[in-house]
């Protein structure tokens, strides 16, 4: 055995299905995962394009598919971005990849629970991907038509028309359901692996902000997950046998589905972007050349965040007929979800004071992303507020803010940390210049897509529409012209990781001298990470103190 | 490293009889309390024999008293989510206007300022037996 | 678990070793994380539960007294012995007396069997009445955490299955009973939800 391991051989190998689909190994999982979120990100991706590409003119001179087939596009998009890409999106990937590598582990707490996490994860994608199977999409009339069995109730579920819709809602709430699982499978194994599986010195206060990050999405992903389980298993229920919880009818009620649903799906927008913050984290101060500003307030503001988020759902409700007390309260308290998302980047931004910065891709990403999230977190902020949501509420301004937090802050920060740590991925470089023309395309394309929904919004165009009134149509075929080039970014984004996978330039162990410790083994990593349990004396962040060592 | 450290801890019997002794005991007591009518406290007392049953359960059975502070965080953090849940939707609940009638009653004054009048001393005489009523009216 | 020389190091079948007194307490916290997911389950239920009998005190009151509170307490005396015997079944394995626990787990078994054999009848005379899902909001509420409690206590009894059938093998001893300890954590939580289950749907008749 100990022959063997002195012998270096990267995780990547031996290679075959058996050796990958039943791989215990948290980076080979990583991998897997990544590989399938980025289908569902394509699919998700091109309802999208679709959706715009209906939206490009009034529907008077121009329409693709009927209102129904629009509702479909949508519904589709919002879904499967949601439970199947975005919300494993950093923590089964990235997460996966680095977590037990960063805290000096060499795997996580439960091997194999992380495959069986993988395997409902591709369980709960087929039962998904079952509500599509049936008629094929036929050309009436010149107008596509979808067929009545794919899913039209908006990604939300939201009763009662999902107890009423013919499409199959069954399938996709079962697969968000079983997703739920995979979730909470994940979380579970990073927070045992975060507290058993630290090596030696590796103290609370010395961990990398990416861990305390995954830490605080992984608490919300174990204690929010069984609120959408319980209620899709009772939405199921209530299209079987008429349980009447959801339904006014039968004495239940539409607007508790609504409570339910936001208890988890509002803490989970925290699962989508905390881990987002902390790939920013560790970007931000390799290229800055300085350590991290305020430390401990960006951990314990990870923290913070993952608590308050549970306090804040009702903001979802202020126009269903919420009690007057419960949306004064719920607006107050969401509020104070701006205090440590705000402490976070003053802390980025103060990292970048005075730093010797290399404009290098990942730094694009990072620094976009806070450009990004800036907006969006301040346009969440009249959302907060009770009256003006009152006014914005159902608008696109309300998808402008999610778009600019969903993609302008988690997308980019995934592809920011997927360019930043490709090379101890694959061992292999980039094309810089590539990169970075990727990423100005990205950053320009989605604001041509999203600015001027805000306007939109402000301007009363409700959200969800397949037509609208002349007067929006400049700002609609901005937005359209908008979201071409930002889905035709990521065919560059994606294609220059791809081609760096295998031919680009072999990367050394540590091309971008960081000090965290996934840069000490070699790229990519060997199967069991370190020879030896290494042992931590310093925190991650001590750049510029080593160059006067 | 790890032979200084030991698996698990051990209880006489003696401590699990005793407590299932007491569960026995607990049960007994919250059927007994079920036969008096306590109003709201039924509902209070019935939650905490339960909750009086479910720590020993916890604490001995699960041997809960000897596992540390981040397993505790464990089993306090869902209770206090349960209970943020319920009180959310309970300060929802208890504040919402059920009745659209009563939102549009000064529409319906103006027009028809008789009968509105009327229908007002209705409701207060038939007092809380009509209260379910009216409220099964409003969720319709 | 053993490795398998037909598998490749690091796949399903073939793990890395680890220290066993590590293995044991990350076994354990994973179990306890899990049972607080479980708990925020049925949490749902729970508060579905509350705001309809606030809002319908009336159907839940009369639901209530449609229930026989007698099999009720039947039920949950015998998932509270089933609790104790499987408490003396961690507590053989943690001995070392494979037949303590072995009679442990097969009486654990037994009473978990009671359970359902008393539910079944419970659930078949209120079919006959014409009780079902859906009747009212009470029954509803009924069905689904009851429902949802059996599927549990079926799980459970996999699970303890499992256990006596490597028990059987002389698996457990002082050194390792991790598995037979999370087991009964599992199914110790069957027996708190119904600690909560039976006084609320049984007992508020007034």
């Amino acid at each position: 055995m100990s022959s063997a391991s002195q012998e270096y051989q990267p995780y990547l190998q031996p290679g075959g299905f058996k050796n990958w689909f039943f791989s215990v190994d948290h980076k080979r999982i990583g991998l897997m995962y990544l590989y399938s979120i980025l289908i569902f990100f394509l699919i998700a991706g091109l309802c999208a394009m679709a959706v715009r590409a209906e939206l490009l003119f009034p529907n008077a001179n121009h329409q693709i598919f009927d209102h129904h087939g629009y509702n479909i596009m949508f519904t589709l998009h919002g879904a499967i971005m949601v439970f199947l890409f975005i919300v494993p999106g950093i923590p089964a990937t990235l997460g996966n990849f680095l977590l037990p590598i960063m805290i000096g582990a060499k795997d996580v707490a439960f091997p194999r629970l992380n495959i069986l996490s993988y395997w409902i994860y591709v369980v709960g994608a087929i039962a998904v991907v079952w509500s599509l199977i049936g008629p094929l999409p036929s050309i009436e009339n010149g107008l596509i038509k979808f067929p009545a069995n794919w899913l039209d109730t908006g990604w939300t579920f939201y009763t009662p028309y999902s107890i009423q819709s013919s499409a199959g809602v069954i399938p996709v709430t079962l697969g968000a359901f079983i997703l739920g699982f995979a979730s909470i499978l994940t979380g579970l194994n990073f927070v045992v692996t975060i507290h058993k599986f630290r090596a030696p010195g590796m103290t609370w206060h010395r961990l990398p902000l990416f861990v305390w990050a995954l830490y605080s999405a992984s608490l919300i992903q174990i204690l929010a997950t069984p609120i959408i389980g319980i209620t899709l298993a009772l939405l199921i229920m209530e299209r079987v046998l008429e349980i009447g919880f959801f339904s006014a009818a039968l004495g239940g009620d539409p607007i508790l589905f609504e409570n339910f649903f936001w208890f988890y799906s509002h803490p989970v927008v925290y699962i989508m972007i905390l881990p987002a913050m902390g790939v920013v984290a560790e970007i931000l101060p390799v290229f800055a050349k300085k350590p991290i500003f305020g430390y401990r307030a960006i951990a314990y503001s990870s923290l913070a965040i993952a608590l308050v988020s549970f306090f804040v759902w009702g903001h979802h409700l202020f126009v269903s007929g919420m009690s007057y007390w419960s949306r004064w309260i719920f607006s107050l308290l969401t509020f104070a979800v701006a205090i440590p998302t705000a402490i976070k980047v003053f802390n980025w931004i103060s990292t970048l004071y005075k730093g010797s910065i290399r404009m290098d891709t990942p730094m694009l990403y990072a620094c976009g992303f806070i450009f990004l999230f800036t907006i969006a977190g301040l346009t969440g902020l009249p959302l907060a507020t009770l009256s003006t949501d009152v006014f914005l509420h159902d608008t696109y301004f309300v998808v402008a803010h999610f778009h600019y937090t969903m993609q302008g802050g988690t997308v980019v920060a995934l592809v920011g940390g997927l360019y930043f740590w490709w090379p101890k991925i694959y061992g292999r470089m980039y094309n810089e210049t590539v990169g970075k023309i990727g990423f100005w395309m990205l950053f320009l394309g989605f604001n041509a897509a999203f600015m001027p929904q805000f306007i939109l919004g402000y301007m009363g165009m409700p959200r969800r529409y397949a037509d609208y009134l002349g007067e929006f149509a400049e700002l609609h075929f901005a937005s359209s012209l908008g979201a071409f080039i930002n889905g035709l970014a990521y065919v560059v984004i994606f294609g220059n990781l791809l081609w760096a996978a295998k031919r680009g330039k072999v990367a050394s162990k540590n091309p971008f001298n960081s000090l965290s410790l996934e840069w000490t083994v070699p790229s990519p990593p060997p199967l069991t990470n370190f020879d030896e349990v290494p042992t931590v004396t310093t925190w991650t962040y001590g750049y510029g103190e080593e160059q006067n060592a | 490293m790890g032979h200084d450290r030991k698996m698990g801890h051990v209880q006489s019997p003696k401590v699990y009889l005793g407590v299932l002794l007491g569960l026995f005991v607990l049960t007994v007591a919250t059927v007994a309390v079920s036969y008096l009518d306590l109003g709201v406290l039924n509902d209070v007392v019935a939650i905490a024999v339960a909750s009086c049953k479910a720590t020993l359960v916890i604490l001995f059975f699960m041997h809960g008293r000897f596992e540390d502070r981040i397993t505790w965080a464990f089993i306090w953090y869902p209770l206090v989510l349960v209970g943020l849940l319920l009180g959310g939707v309970f300060l929802d609940y208890a504040n919402r206007v059920t009745s659209m009638q009563d939102v549009m009653t000064p529409i319906s004054a103006v027009e028809t300022a008789g009968e509105a009048g009327d229908h007002k001393e209705e409701k207060a005489d038939d007092g809380e037996e009509q209260k379910d009523e009216s409220q099964d009216e409003s969720n319709y | 678990m053993s490795a398998n020389p037909n598998w490749e190091p690091g796949t399903f079948f073939h793990l890395h070793e680890e220290d066993p007194v590590e293995e044991y307490e990350n076994f354990k916290l994973g179990m306890w994380i899990f049972l607080a997911t479980e708990v925020l389950l049925f949490g749902g239920i729970f508060a579905g539960l509350f705001i309809f009998k606030y809002n319908w005190p009336e159907v839940f009151r009369l639901g209530s007294q449609a229930l026989d509170w007698k099999l009720g307490s039947v039920n949950t005396v015998i998932l509270l012995c089933s609790s104790y015997t499987m408490a003396m079944a961690v507590d053989g394995a943690q001995r070392g007396k494979n037949k303590q626990l072995k009679l442990n787990l097969l009486l654990t078994l037994l009473f978990a069997f009671g359970f359902l054999v008393v539910k079944y009848f419970e659930w078949s005379s209120k079919f006959s009445y014409g009780y079902f899902p859906g009747s009212d909001l009470f029954f509803s509420v009924y069905f689904m955490s009851t429902g949802l409690h059996l599927l549990h206590v079926l799980i459970g009894m996999s699970f303890i299955g499992l256990v006596y059938f490597r028990a059987r093998q002389e698996r457990y001893h002082e050194e390792n009973f991790g598995g037979v300890e999370v087991c009964g954590l599992y199914w110790h939580l069957v027996d708190l939800i119904w600690i909560f289950l039976f006084p609320l749907l049984y007992l508020l008749r007034h």
